[in-house]
């Protein structure tokens, strides 16, 4: 079985900070991205309404309104 | 009747307050209506700024083709708004799903560039690249005076450590 392998690079107000090549798909940040990533698509999806607000709910978001 | 944010924006922008749904909301002088959400996320739980940690998305409800730049002042006021608490921490993930996420990125380091103009904020962007689904930009914005300014790299790069370390 292939092992994902990804690639992550972090910049501060423009400049390089941290830069890592073949990261596995089970290490901590790929695991934080990826779920960033797949809340932002399930939020699209509920907005345009293609996705359930109990699916977004399975996964632990929360709307939340602090203005 | 929606509640209105008392922004000095130039569209109002509404908030859709349900039991378990709270969206933001504004419609453009070409009738485009804008939903802006902000999310609680459950990622960085075992650090200490979790509460003040959001994620925002905007989506239009239709293409426009023609540029507005209220829409731009809009989001950017709201943003503002939201930085009202220092300690918040807002995190955008560039939509990729049209192919444009290299646009959208570079749209919103001219937007901080243009509203950031006394260097307030510090944005952190993370190129996330994976060889099956390819590129994704992640940014995250705070204050500079944030109690956790230092902590916040940190905290990202600290899922890298951890990997390093148990290599």
């Amino acid at each position: 079985m292939s092992v994902k392998k990804f690639q992550i690079t972090i910049y501060k107000n423009g400049k390089k900070i941290h830069e890592q090549n073949n990261v596995k798909e089970n290490s901590h940040f790929v695991i934080v991205a990826k779920k960033l990533i797949e809340n932002h698509q399930l939020v699209k999806g509920y907005i345009r309404n293609e996705k359930k607000l109990s699916e977004l709910n399975a996964k632990g978001i929360k709307f939340t309104s602090p203005l | 009747m929606p509640r209105v944010l008392n922004l000095q924006a130039p569209y109002k922008i509404y908030v859709e307050e349900g039991d378990e749904v709270s969206l933001y909301y504004f419609i453009t002088d070409q009738g485009t209506k804008y939903s802006i959400s902000l999310i609680k996320s459950l990622e960085f739980d075992d650090y200490p700024f979790k509460d003040n940690l959001y994620e925002i998305s905007f989506f239009p409800d239709k293409k426009s083709h023609r540029s507005d730049p209220k829409i731009k002042e809009t989001i950017a006021a709201f943003i503002l708004a939201f930085f009202q608490n220092t300690e918040n921490i807002l995190l955008f993930v560039a939509d990729q799903s049209d192919g444009k996420h290299h646009a959208r990125k570079r749209l919103f380091d001219l937007w901080k560039n243009e509203f950031d103009k006394n260097n307030d904020f510090t944005k952190l962007d993370i190129i996330f690249e994976s060889e099956f689904t390819g590129t994704y930009y992640i940014s995250v914005l705070y204050r500079n005076e944030n109690s956790f300014s230092e902590l916040i790299p940190y905290a990202l790069e600290h899922g890298l450590q951890k990997y390093k370390s148990s290599k």
